[in-house]
C-alpha cells in the first residue's frame, strides 16, 4: 500500500465519520484471550466498504479500508499528541489504543511507538505480576501480528523490530522466559517471506542469536537450513544461514560442511546459478569455516558445474564466485569481524 | 568532464527545473492529509529536500528563515531534536538538524535560540548516546543500535567541531567489528553486508582517519557487483537496481578511491530514466511515484558522477563540498 493518498480519496477524507472509524479500528487492539496473531489487511480504492463500515473481520484476519485507517490516524494523532504536549491528558488505555492505530496506519511513527514504551516501562518493577505478564505477552501479540502480516512497510520495519527488542529486553529482564526457535520460525520467517530480502527481519534473528534466546544447534541450523533452500533467491537468509553457521559450537565442525554438501546438492538438482546462492557458497567456502577439504569440494563442483552449464549469462555469476572464492581464501583478512560467541 | 548539461540528448537530460519546483511543493501542503501522514520524518525530509536544492544549484529555493525557525521548534530541553514539533528526539532528526544549519549557515544560531547551551548542549545530547564500552550508539534512550547512528554522531559532532565529545578510537573499533568476510559492512557486528549500512561505515572511517582499516579490494568488489541489468545500483545481491543506491554505492567507492569500478554512462542513463518530466522529482526505479529521499540520492549521484551543471557533493558528509569547506574552515 502506497502511503500516499490518490486525489479522490484525499477528498473523501474530509466527507466520513473520523470518530466512527477510530472507534471500529481501535477495536481490533482490544486485548485478544487468543493467541493466534491477528493477520491485517489495508484495503484501497480496489476494495470498497458499505458505508461507514470500516473493517471486516473473520476470525483472526482484518481487513480495514484504507480511508477509514488515515481518517482514523488522525483522530489518534491528535489524541496521542495532545497528551504528550500535556494539553488533553488521557488514560492509558486510551493512549494504548491511539498509537495502535497510529502504528497500523505508519509503521514509522517513533513517538507514538515510543509512548507505549514509556507506558509499558511505567509498569514493569520487580517482581511479575500477572497483569504485568499479561500486558507485556498483548504488546508481544500486537507486535507480532503487525510484522507478520501482509503489510508492505510493516514487516521490514526498523522502528517497530527496535520495538520488539526493546519489549523483548524487558521480558528478560523480569524473568519471564521466552523462544527463540519459535520466534525465529513463527515471527521471523514469516516477515521474510512476507517481505523478500527483509533486512530488519533477519537482523532481528541475530539478535535473538546474540542474546541467548536462540541457541546456535542444530534444529536451529536445520530450520534455517529449510528456510533458505525453500526461498533460494533471498541473499538475507543465506547471510543468516552464513552467519549461524560461524556462531555453531566449535565442537561441530562438520556443520558447515552438512551444510556444504547440502546446498551443492541443492544446486545440482535444481540448476541453481543465482547470484544469492553463489555469494553465500563462495563466502562461505572461502571463510574459516569451511575446513580445506570442503574449500576444494567447492572449488571443483563449480568447475565442473560451469563446464556442464549452457549459458553464457551464467557463467558471470559462476567464473566470479569461483574466482572470488580462490583470491580471498588466499588472503585472508587480518581483522575478520565475523561474530564467535 | 567537457560536456554542458544543454549538449545532452534529451533522455540525458537532468529536469532541474521541474525537480525544484516538486522540491519547493512538498511543504505548502499543510491542509493536505499526506502532510500528517509524513510528519514522523519531516525534519529528515527538509534535510533531503534543503541537500539537494543545494547540489542543483539553487539553494535559495526554500526561505532559510523559516527553515532555520522550523529546525529550531523541533528541539528538546536536552538538545536533542525530533523529527517535527512534539515529536520525541532521536539521533536521526539531531543530525539532520545539524546538518540543515551547516547548510544555511545558521549554527550559530544555536548559541543564540538553541535550548541550554546552545551546540554544547546538542553536543551533550548526542554524546550521552555513546556506549563508551563497545564505542558504540544508540538512536535515541531506549537503546537500538545501528552503524547509522555512530556515523550521524560523528558527522554532526565533527561539523560542530565537538567531536572530542566522545571516544572516537572505541568507535572505530566498534566499526572495525563490523567488517564482514565478504568484504562488505552491515548494521552491527556480524550483520548482513548492505550498501548503505557500508557508506555509514566508510564514511565513519573517514571522519575518524581510519580508512586504513578497509579492505579497499574486497569492499570495491562487492560495491562493483551492485551494478546490473540496465545499468542503475542494488544494494545487496539479486536486489532490483534502485536509483537511491547511486549515492550509497557510488560515495563508498569514491571514499576508496574505486569509483571507476563503476560504468558511469549506464548508471547515469538510469538515474535520469527515474525522473517524473510532469512533475518533477525521481523515483527508485522508471515509472515509479517519486519521492524527496530517491530524488536526493539520485542528484547526489549524479554529482558524484560529474554530471554538469551540479554543485560537488562531499561524499562523507553528503553535504555541498561549499558547506563542509566553510563549516571545517578547509
Amino acid at each position: 500500500m502506497s502511503r500516499a493518498l490518490e486525489g479522490e480519496l484525499a477528498a473523501s477524507i474530509k466527507s466520513g465519520d473520523p470518530i466512527a472509524a477510530y472507534r471500529a479500528i481501535s477495536e481490533l487492539f482490544k486485548p485478544a484471550t487468543d493467541e493466534e496473531l491477528l493477520e491485517f489487511e489495508i484495503l484501497g480504492r480496489s476494495h470498497p466498504f458499505p458505508d461507514g463500515c470500516y473493517v471486516l473481520r473473520d476470525g483472526c484476519a482484518a481487513a480495514i479500508s484504507k480511508l477509514g485507517l488515515v481518517q482514523a490516524f488522525l483522530v489518534g494523532r491528535k489524541i496521542t499528541m495532545g497528551h504528550i504536549e500535556a494539553t488533553s491528558l488521557r488514560t492509558d488505555d486510551e493512549l494504548l489504543a491511539a498509537t495502535a492505530v497510529m502504528l497500523l496506519m505508519d509503521s514509522e511513527h517513533l513517538t507514538a511507538a515510543n509512548t507505549r514504551k514509556r507506558l509499558l516501562r511505567r509498569r514493569i518493577s520487580p517482581g511479575v505480576s500477572p497483569a504485568l505478564h499479561a500486558s507485556l505477552q498483548a504488546e508481544k501479540h500486537f507486535l507480532d501480528s503487525l510484522l507478520t502480516s501482509r503489510l508492505h512497510r510493516h514487516t521490514k520495519s526498523p522502528t517497530l523490530w527496535a520495538h520488539l527488542q526493546w519489549l523483548l529486553s524487558e521480558i528478560a529482564s523480569v524473568g519471564i522466559p521466552s523462544n527463540g526457535l519459535s520466534d525465529l520460525k513463527k515471527v521471523v520467517f514469516t516477515a521474510g517471506e512476507r517481505h523478500p530480502r527483509n533486512y530488519y527481519a533477519w537482523n532481528h534473528a541475530r539478535f535473538l542469536l546474540n542474546t541467548g534466546s536462540l541457541v546456535p544447534n542444530q534444529d536451529g541450523l536445520d530450520a534455517v537450513m529449510k528456510w533458505c533452500t525453500q526461498h533460494h533467491t533471498d541473499t538475507s537468509g543465506w547471510s543468516f544461514l552464513y552467519f549461524i553457521l560461524s556462531n555453531m559450537p566449535s565442537s561441530s565442525s562438520t556443520s558447515a560442511h552438512q551444510a556444504l554438501e547440502g546446498v551443492l546438492g541443492l544446486v545440482q538438482s535444481l540448476r541453481l546459478t543465482n547470484e544469492s546462492v553463489w555469494v553465500f557458497l563462495r563466502t562461505l567456502a572461502a571463510s574459516p569455516v569451511a575446513e580445506e577439504e570442503d574449500y576444494s569440494k567447492f572449488l571443483n563442483f563449480s568447475r565442473s558445474f560451469i563446464e556442464s552449464s549452457k549459458l553464457a549469462t551464467d557463467h558471470g555469476v559462476l567464473r566470479s564466485a569461483l574466482e572470488w572464492c580462490e583470491t580471498y581464501r588466499a588472503n585472508p583478512p587480518t581483522d575478520i569481524g565475523v561474530t564467535q560467541i | 568532464m567537457s560536456e554542458k548539461a544543454a549538449d545532452l540528448p534529451e533522455e540525458l537530460q537532468l529536469l532541474t527545473e521541474a525537480h525544484v519546483k516538486y522540491i519547493q511543493s512538498l511543504d505548502t501542503r499543510k491542509d493536505d492529509y499526506e502532510y500528517w501522514l509524513t510528519e514522523h520524518l519531516r525534519l529528515n525530509g527538509l534535510y533531503w529536500g534543503l541537500t539537494a536544492l543545494h547540489i542543483l544549484g539553487d539553494p535559495d529555493a526554500l526561505p532559510r528563515d523559516e527553515t532555520i525557525n522550523f529546525v529550531l521548534s523541533c528541539q528538546h530541553e536536552n538538545g536533542g531534536f525530533g523529527a517535527a514539533p512534539g515529536h520525541d528526539a532521536h539521533m536521526l532528526s539531531t543530525v539532520s538538524a545539524v546538518q540543515i544549519l551547516a547548510m544555511v549557515d545558521a549554527l550559530d544560531e544555536l548559541e543564540a535560540r538553541g535550548k541550554g547551551n546552545g551546540k554544547a548542549q546538542v553536543g551533550k545530547y548526542i554524546s550521552d548516546l555513546q556506549n563508551r564500552q563497545t564505542g558504540t550508539f544508540a538512536g535515541d534512550e531506549w537503546g537500538e543500535h545501528d552503524t547509522r547512528f555512530l556515523y550521524g554522531a560523528l558527522n554532526a559532532l565533527s561539523l560542530l567541531r565537538l567531536l572530542d565529545l566522545v571516544d572516537v578510537d572505541k568507535a572505530v573499533d566498534h566499526i572495525a567489528a563490523c567488517a564482514n568476510f565478504d568484504g562488505g559492512y552491515g548494521s552491527g557486528p556480524g550483520a548482513e553486508s548492505h550498501a548503505a549500512q557500508i557508506f555509514t561505515c566508510v564514511a565513519a572511517l573517514s571522519i575518524a582517519g581510519r580508512k586504513d582499516l578497509i579492505d579497499t579490494d574486497r569492499l570495491g568488489r562487492w560495491l562493483s557487483e551492485r551494478q546490473v541489468g540496465r545499468g542503475g545500483l542494488n544494494g545487496r545481491p539479486e536486489k532490483q537496481e534502485d536509483s537511491c543506491y547511486s549515492w550509497w554505492v557510488l560515495s563508498s567507492l569514491e571514499m576508496i578511491g574505486k569509483i571507476h569500478w563503476i560504468d558511469r554512462d549506464s548508471l547515469i542513463a538510469f538515474i535520469l530514466s527515474c525522473q517524473d518530466p510532469q512533475g518533477g522529482g525521481i523515483a527508485d526505479r522508471p515509472g515509479d511515484m517519486v519521492d524527496v529521499w530517491h530524488t536526493v540520492f539520485s542528484i547526489t549521484g549524479l554529482s558524484l558522477l560529474g554530471y554538469p551543471g551540479l554543485q560537488p557533493v562531499d561524499e562523507v558528509y553528503c553535504l555541498p563540498k561549499s558547506t563542509v569547506e566553510r563549516v571545517l574552515g578547509w
